[in-house]
């Protein structure tokens, strides 16, 4: 029994310590479960009412259109057959229309005007892709650029053709020393 | 064309109210222009005035026609119209729209080309019996004015681009065609244009106060209003639309071997610009304002419209009465690079940083090499703009060629790296980006080849534009800021098999000469050793400096977003609600990070880069080359690999299957990593692999290397203008007139921080940098300053290592 009482308090510390020392590379499961709940919320969140419908309706994809292949697909093509990497999504519109809104201003407009899709050939394998116009409007503010969007995530892959505006606003930034180790 | 807005609102109300009280003698005007008659000039300018498919357009910007700087707007703008001289053919249509027929032939015609809209949305002017006569008081007449300069500009550009891509392109195999950057397919693949069946739309009546713009995704010219006047339009000034359009026809030379040789298999475009201040921006600014003086042939532009109430209109020659008198076209005096990057000539007390101000390096220089080659080359002054804009179409042409070849007879990888769009693009955008320096070599290898010795056969100048010459003339701009013209290119393959070479000697790129430069005309332009660069050594001086204010950072994101299409991490929060602005890198965060870079040289340095974009600087198992110029990590006990290791001596090879056989490029932050009594420096993801709880779901992107800081495409390559002599970058920026210096967000480079971080994690972040002129960044030591190759610029071997470390705090 004194043994027992003795082993107690050890046991205690040794748990203690172990718990110490996993804290300091884990995450708390709690925390990581909030935030990641957080994050699922936010994705079910409907569209705020900043991101209103542009003017020309283009939310609903027009009927499929013959995909045009960049590259030349006969390099890569085994047995008839190209590999593909991705498969297209009937919402990757909305997806990106989701994305390109998070975080920007309650006053800026967003327009996506699908332009064509295409099979970008990368080698060895091909992926299904998007190219739309992207317009952002706001008081007295105008930018454009196009973008190649993935047809099954509605991730951004690239931009280019980006607005060059003569009058752009600046933002003036507040620098801090940054503490040496 | 640049609004500043500094001050100007308060200057301009104070001008409007004061200035309506005043005689317009007391103010002196800073610009001369010639007074023009304006006898024949009526009251008005109606329909019934003109034949079918004519109409009125100004002859210049009502300052120019009235020879009054202040011109007001409550005068009669019918009056600055000449009857006979200003009646000019419009269109055949009824609305403002002009096929384009590049070759005057009929054939690759575009039917719709360009055409005219009051704004966005709006629908054309419709005139039945297509008289274009309106009040020239009125809105109307500003989109005719506007519709009737940019077809003067592309009559003009088209009957040019007809004569110099036939001299130049359609030779016989042994003569100049094999260096052109033009091919047969140049109009039969509509790269003289956007596209087929594009049409360039300008906005005449755009509703953007005190603003314009170039939109290439809309194909679009927007010409704004003024903020107080409604009769007071941009597109009253012809000058800006050649401008506006310039950064159109610029687009097009810089893509058109994209549409020629690229057809089918580039789906991107080339350009200059990607941040709010970077050397393509410079450019870019500088050869549309040499457009005016192309369509003009006047050494000033937009004084009505920059100049009549924003006194921001520029010069274009040193000349020009608005210039100090410091300023000439005598060698010495020349508005020369980097002197002249804040000068603003309106107000030269209070220089600025702005690509408006530093491209007029860049519209100076061209203007006078026009000029230059008219002399030379003993031909009219239209001749030798045809020869100069074709020189400029060449070297865009090549400099922004995805296809890699840069030229009919090129081979890939000549230039961008590689003949797979995504890394060319890359390389374009950040890796080997277009700056000064660059456009500058590929105009003086052109102007050789061109109208110089370059081509024995071929004569576009007899005698022809000597070699020293072209030295001299750069000079005197302070651009002859490289060693050879690079004639051999920058490609890493072999020359037989197009596969990798054995070794860098056998490369492509390597080969042949590459065609020096004279040393003995290098007196204005200044190269600088890399080294004369480093963190500010000053006593207690910091390694760097931070932004993570939460309203600035969101401003930034939102910036980045618009401009470049940068969307940060799901991982963050969409309101940046974790940046705290303490001035420290903490868990969550979206956060700046300028370096604190001193230049320990006598010599201001220019076009100072810093990437924080991938690169090869770890061996296969994520060890750290340690021999990139840092000497980092300092042991293989910390995390470095093997001191003979092979993958950190090898170059990497692209190929166009996009692969990287040699070693993968790797994110630029690497993090601390406790192991028992010992640290040592590793990749991202091994820090991941330690950390119980957490997969690679939770990183910030899809690669597990840049799992918890990252530097997203678009915001991962900062620009400082210069940085003097003996200085810091902070305190070479310009001051106001209270003593402040402004920090924009270009200068930065930015990371988001994971939420995941443990605080207390430290990072080193390699970042690389480079300058436009500098020494051994770019010239070759082993290969007689031949330029590095391009797969270099995936190296350290060319930038300066500046290691950035910090570590996260709560």
């Amino acid at each position: 029994m004194k043994k027992l009482l003795i082993a107690i308090p050890f046991l205690l510390i040794a748990i203690a310590v172990i718990y110490h020392f996993d804290s300091k590379q884990a995450i708390p499961t709690q925390a990581l479960s909030e935030r990641r709940q957080s994050i699922e919320q936010e994705n079910q969140k409907r569209m705020p009412a900043s991101v209103p419908e542009p003017e020309q309706l283009q939310l609903k994809p027009s009927t499929p259109k013959k995909r045009e292949f960049i590259g030349d697909k006969k390099l890569i093509m085994k047995n008839g057959k190209l590999k593909f990497t991705n498969k297209p999504s009937k919402n990757w519109l909305t997806k990106l229309e989701k994305s390109l809104g998070r975080g920007s201003p309650s006053d800026t407009k967003i327009e996506i005007k699908p332009e064509r899709s295409l099979i970008l050939l990368e080698g060895s394998l091909a992926k299904n892709t998007e190219q739309v116009v992207v317009v952002f409007n706001s008081e007295n503010n105008r930018n454009s650029f196009r973008a190649m969007v993935d047809s099954q995530t509605g991730k951004v892959i690239r931009t280019w053709d980006h607005t060059i505006n003569e009058n752009k606003k600046t933002i003036n930034l507040t620098p801090y020393p940054l503490q040496s180790n | 064309m640049k609004v500043v807005v500094r001050n100007l609102l308060k200057a301009k109300s104070a001008f409007l109210a004061v200035g309506m009280l005043i005689l317009c003698a007391c103010v002196p005007s800073t610009q001369s222009p010639k007074k023009r008659s304006v006898s024949g000039g009526s009251t008005t300018n109606s329909p019934s005035s003109v034949p079918a498919t004519f109409g009125r357009i100004f002859s210049d910007n009502p300052v120019v026609i009235s020879g009054n700087a202040e011109y007001p707007t409550e005068s009669n703008f019918n009056t600055l119209l000449n009857a006979t001289k200003d009646l000019v053919y419009l269109t055949d249509a009824q609305t403002l729209t002009n096929p384009c027929d590049p070759q005057g032939v009929g054939i690759y015609v575009v039917t719709t080309c360009y055409n005219a809209l009051p704004d966005r949305l709006q629908p054309p002017l419709v005139n039945n019996a297509k008289k274009w006569a309106y009040d020239a008081n009125g809105a109307e007449f500003v989109q005719v004015n506007a519709f009737g300069h940019k077809k003067k500009m592309l009559d003009q550009w088209f009957s040019h681009q007809a004569s110099y891509v036939g001299a130049f392109s359609l030779l016989p195999e042994s003569s100049l065609k094999k260096d052109s950057a033009l091919t047969e397919q140049y109009f039969s693949n509509y790269a003289w244009w956007f596209s087929p069946s594009t049409s360039l739309v300008s906005w005449a009546n755009c509703d953007l106060v005190d603003n314009a713009f170039f939109s290439p995704a809309e194909t679009a010219i927007c010409l704004g209003r003024d903020l107080i006047d409604p009769k007071f339009w941009l597109g009253q000034d012809p000058t800006l639309m050649y401008h506006e359009l310039g950064h159109g026809l610029t687009q097009v030379m810089l893509n058109s071997r994209n549409k020629m040789e690229g057809v089918g298999v580039i789906p991107y475009n080339s350009s200059l610009a990607f941040r709010s201040y970077d050397e393509g921006g410079v450019l870019g600014e500088g050869i549309a304002d040499w457009f005016s003086f192309y369509v003009n042939g006047r050494s000033h532009f937009a004084e009505w419209g920059l100049g009549r109430f924003l006194n921001q209109s520029r010069p274009l020659r040193e000349s020009d009465s608005s210039h100090t008198a410091a300023v000439s076209e005598a060698d010495d005096a020349r508005l020369a690079y980097p002197d002249y990057l804040f000068y603003d000539p309106n107000f030269t007390e209070n220089p600025f940083e702005d690509i408006h101000y530093g491209g007029q390096i860049i519209s100076h220089f061209l203007v006078a090499l026009t000029e230059d080659i008219k002399q030379e080359c003993s031909i009219d002054l239209p001749s030798a703009k045809q020869l100069t804009v074709g020189i400029l179409h060449e070297a865009l042409a090549e400099l922004g060629d995805l296809t890699s070849k840069g030229h009919k007879s090129g081979k890939k990888g000549f230039v961008n790296l590689v003949d797979n769009y995504d890394w060319a693009y890359e390389w374009l955008r950040s890796y080997n980006s277009i700056n000064i320096r660059k456009f500058a070599q590929a105009m003086a290898r052109k102007t050789y080849q061109i109208a110089g010795p370059g081509n024995i056969t071929f004569t576009q100048c007899s005698p022809a534009y000597s070699k020293d010459r072209i030295e001299r003339l750069w000079d005197s701009y302070g651009l002859l800021l490289f060693k050879t013209y690079n004639l051999n290119g920058s490609s890493h393959f072999d020359p037989f098999t197009l596969d990798a070479p054995a070794t860098p000697a056998q490369a492509i790129g390597h080969q042949g000469s590459a065609l020096s430069v004279s040393s003995a005309n290098r007196l204005r332009t200044v190269l600088v050793d890399k080294s004369a660069v480093k963190l500010d050594p000053a006593p207690g001086a910091p390694p760097a400096f931070v932004f993570d204010d939460r309203a600035q950072l969101q401003a930034v994101a939102n910036s980045l977003r618009q401009s470049n299409g940068v969307i940060l991490s799901e991982q963050l929060d969409a309101e940046l609600g974790f940046n705290n602005g303490n001035g420290k890198i903490s868990p969550g965060e979206f956060v700046g990070v300028a370096l604190n870079l001193y230049n320990d040289s006598n010599s201001t340095i220019a076009g100072v880069q810093i990437l924080a974009s991938d690169w090869q600087h770890a061996n296969s198992t994520g060890k750290l080359c340690a021999n990139q110029g840092d000497n980092f990590p300092s042991s293989e006990a910390e995390g470095a690999a093997p001191a003979a290791d092979p993958e950190c001596t090898l170059s990497p090879i692209f190929n166009a299957a996009g692969g990287n056989p040699n070693s993968n490029l790797d994110p630029v932050c690497v993090v601390q990593l406790n192991e028992g009594s010992a640290t040592k420096w590793v990749q991202q993801d091994e820090l991941l692999a330690s950390m119980d709880g957490l997969t690679s779901n939770d990183c910030l992107g899809d690669d597990p290397k840049s799992c918890f800081i990252r530097s997203p495409k678009g915001a991962d390559v900062g620009w400082m203008s210069s940085i003097d002599g003996k200085k810091n970058w902070f305190n070479t920026l310009p001051q106001d007139e209270n003593g402040n210096r402004e920090i924009k967000g270009h200068q930065a480079v930015f990371f988001e921080v994971s939420p995941w971080i443990a605080p207390g994690t430290t990072f080193i972040c390699r970042l690389r940098v480079r300058f436009s002129n500098c020494n051994d960044c770019y010239h070759d030591v082993n290969y007689s300053d031949d330029d590095y190759l391009d797969n270099d610029f995936a190296t350290g071997k060319p930038f300066k290592m500046v290691n950035l470390q910090f570590t996260v705090v709560d």
